[in-house]
């Protein structure tokens, strides 16, 4: 039996499903931010499956662009988290809401 | 060959971005000295331009690139077209070079004010929108190089923002400004209606088969913004005030450029023009009607930037008077060699105010020739070439006007051609009035005690002010050859290719007779000035005219157009407002509880602000029910 569409997108969705249940419950920014990473590695894998299923590559190419995005937000976020950390904030998401209205 | 137009309205935009964007990292004093660079380089560009342009044979010498699209909309289109010909390369070099001079003057005018980079960037500015409005190539693109011109005009004439006087005027020049540029864009809306395009090419071509009726009215609401620009009747009233700005600036955006656009404008659609006969000889007689009002109003003005300010005005009348004959050729001529004499008039008057500490006032003057020997000769120049004595510069283009009433011949051109010579009679009235009051008689008490201290510690002025004079004058001394009557041809040649209806050329008889004419009369002007202003004994601070006080008050009140336009507009806008306040807002709303919106739209926020609970996580949550209810609405529809 060869490996078809509905594996694929059955994988993703479980992914995309633990990444957003992390992002909800977790508290810590670190782990919100890999669970985030979770989330938007099984949309590249729906991308990357449909892309295979369909023949063109263009659902290829937004996998890559997504990449190179998620690699930016990644940088952005790590550094507020190294930031907090030198200045001994407490790494708690529910602790960080200066922005409340 | 466009490359370097472009290049050459590229600079100074250029260089008023990097003046902003440097701001205060750069040196003071290097501002201007970068501005005026920018500005050498522009000159340079338009110069090598022109020649290239030169070389050209005849038929080949219009110009049109289209460098992109900005604009569609079904089959109208507007491009950022450069239209380049004979007209352009002469406007490209009188912005560009007497800009150049003007920056340099200004490094020295501007030393010691806590805003020069500011004053440079919008100088720059400035330039780049007045190319912008000469080299389009496309209505569409005037109208924005149009409108740039007012803007930057507002800004500098309220340059020195602390002065109220300075805010009010830059407000009214504006406010006088969009009445015209509303003129401008209807005249453009109705070409489009009726052409299907805005693209010069297209509307002369088009501007013969339009009906007399249609061309007439579209000529008319061009009019409309060529008079404000230049502020000819009935909306001149801003230029005046417009003195409030540095004296750079009345000596290039109101005396060398920007008030000359509107005798551009219709020196450039002469097309459009001449299908519309209505259209030029209301031209003449507001030239005609302006000139005379502005000269008898300089008569009487006290302040030295106003009475070149209403020369100014008087001059651009016989530019005016010159393209509504159809004597294209001569009020472009007119407009090379005034912003020569005229720039030069403003920046001695600036070297005078300077040397007196901002004092104005020409009865606080007198006697500066022994002081300011050098100033008072290229002013004399200067004065002499406006009262268009040979064989300077401003008689060559002023005859070149005046005969071409002559050949034209009409009843109205021989009001213009009599109208003419007056206005020569009190240009010559006027202009030497000043020079007597400013530089000869005995000095006043203020002006002794300022002046010679001031010279002795700085000279007449700092070289960078110095020398864009001498070059002035030179230029005021001979840029008028290029144009003698019988020898030589260069500028009606030059520009002849711009009117494919032709232009109106006098013969050399009728320049020389009419030379001869307004020598005299300009020679009997200043004689009558020396009969008035010289003697000692009565000091004549004012020009009275006869017994009567009625013409002296009317002068006074520059004949009671500011008067008129707020006893017209002004005072029943107050009373509409008054009114409405009064009987209307407070009976009809005033029974609401007075915050009652206020209160419920502070009561609305506090509510909705409850979700901004800065949680990341309920941030999250939200969006992602968000997305699940849209793919469920999604999948329910689909089903």
């Amino acid at each position: 039996m060869s490996v078809g569409l509905p594996f694929y997108l059955s994988v993703s969705a479980i992914l995309f499903a633990i990444g957003l249940v992390g992002v909800l419950l977790r508290r810590s920014p670190l782990t919100t931010l890999l669970s985030l990473e979770v989330m938007l590695n099984s949309v590249n894998l729906t991308l990357v499956a449909f892309s295979r299923q369909v023949g063109g590559s263009d659902g290829q190419v937004f996998a890559l662009v997504v990449m190179g995005i998620a690699a930016a937000e990644v940088v952005v976020g790590l550094g507020l988290v190294v930031a907090m950390t030198r200045r001994e904030m407490v790494l708690d998401t529910d602790e960080l809401r200066s922005m409340s209205g | 060959m466009t490359g370097l137009v472009w290049t050459a309205l590229a600079l100074p935009l250029a260089g008023a971005v990097l003046l902003a964007v440097l701001g205060t990292r750069l040196p003071a004093r290097g501002a201007g000295w970068l501005a005026s660079l920018v500005m050498l380089a522009a000159f340079a560009c338009s110069a090598i331009a022109t020649v290239m342009l030169a070389t050209r044979p005849h038929e080949e010498r219009a110009v049109v690139q289209t460098a992109w699209t900005w604009l569609t909309a079904g089959s109208f289109q507007v491009g950022l077209d450069i239209w380049f010909d004979e007209l352009t390369a002469v406007m490209l070099l009188v912005v560009t070079g007497i800009g150049f001079l003007i920056h340099v003057y200004s490094i020295g005018y501007m030393k010691g004010d806590e805003q020069e980079r500011r004053f440079f960037a919008y100088l720059n500015l400035f330039v780049f929108s007045m190319l912008l409005l000469v080299v389009a190539g496309d209505l569409v693109l005037l109208l924005a190089g149009w409108g740039l011109v007012g803007l930057s005009s507002y800004l500098l004439i309220g340059f020195w923002h602390q002065k109220p006087s300075a805010i009010k005027a830059a407000k009214k020049a504006f406010v006088m400004n969009a009445i015209g540029d509303v003129g401008l864009a209807l005249g453009i809306f109705l070409l489009f209606i009726e052409l299907g395009t805005t693209a010069y090419q297209g509307v002369f071509a088009g501007a013969a088969s339009l009906d007399s009726w249609t061309a007439t009215a579209a000529a008319l609401l061009l009019l409309v913004g060529a008079l404000a620009k230049s502020a000819q009747l009935p909306l001149h009233t801003w230029l005046p005030d417009a003195m409030e700005g540095p004296t750079p600036v009345s000596a290039l955006i109101h005396a060398a450029t920007m008030v000359t656009a509107g005798v551009y404008l219709i020196a450039r659609m002469n097309p459009l023009f001449h299908a519309a006969p209505y259209a030029l000889e209301t031209i003449v007689v507001i030239g005609v009607l302006g000139l005379l009002m502005a000269g008898a109003i300089a008569l009487v003005q006290t302040d030295i930037k106003r009475i070149i300010a209403f020369s100014t005005m008087s001059q651009i009348a016989y530019m005016f008077v010159g393209v509504g004959l159809g004597a294209y050729w001569a009020g472009i001529f007119h407009l090379f060699t005034h912003a020569f004499f005229k720039a030069l008039l403003f920046m001695g008057a600036g070297i005078v105010i300077h040397a007196l500490h901002g004092e104005q006032d020409v009865r606080n003057m007198g006697g500066l020739r022994s002081v300011m020997p050098k100033t008072y000769f290229c002013m004399l120049i200067g004065a002499l070439a406006l009262v268009g004595i040979f064989p300077l510069s401003g008689g060559f283009s002023k005859d070149a006007i005046l005969s071409s009433a002559l050949e034209v011949g009409t009843p109205l051109a021989w009001v213009a051609y009599i109208g003419g010579l007056v206005g020569a009679l009190l240009t010559g009235i006027y202009t030497f009035r000043l020079m007597f009051l400013v530089f000869h008689r005995r000095m006043s008490p203020y002006a002794e005690a300022v002046a010679p201290k001031a010279v002795k510690h700085h000279g007449e002025g700092p070289s960078s002010m110095l020398w864009p004079v001498y070059i002035l004058t030179l230029g005021a001394a001979v840029v008028g050859f290029l144009q003698i009557p019988g020898l030589t041809h260069v500028f009606f040649d030059w520009l002849e290719p711009i009117a494919p209806a032709g232009m109106v050329e006098p013969s050399a008889v009728q320049e020389w007779l009419t030379t001869l004419i307004a020598v005299s009369i300009g020679v009997a002007g200043i004689a009558i000035a020396g009969h008035l202003y010289l003697r000692e004994n009565d000091a004549p601070e004012r020009m009275r005219l006869g017994r009567g006080r009625l013409i002296d008050h009317a002068l006074e009140h520059r004949l009671y157009w500011d008067d008129l336009y707020e006893v017209a507009f002004e005072r029943p806008a107050q009373w509409l407002a008054a009114f409405l306040r009064r009987d209307v807002d407070r009976p009809v709303a005033g029974w609401l509880p007075t915050d009652g919106l206020g209160t419920l739209t502070a009561f609305l926020g506090r509510s909705i602000s409850v979700i901004e609970n800065g949680v990341v996580r309920s941030y999250a949550l939200v969006i992602a029910l968000g997305v699940a209810g849209l793919l469920l609405a999604l999948l329910v529809r689909a089903a």
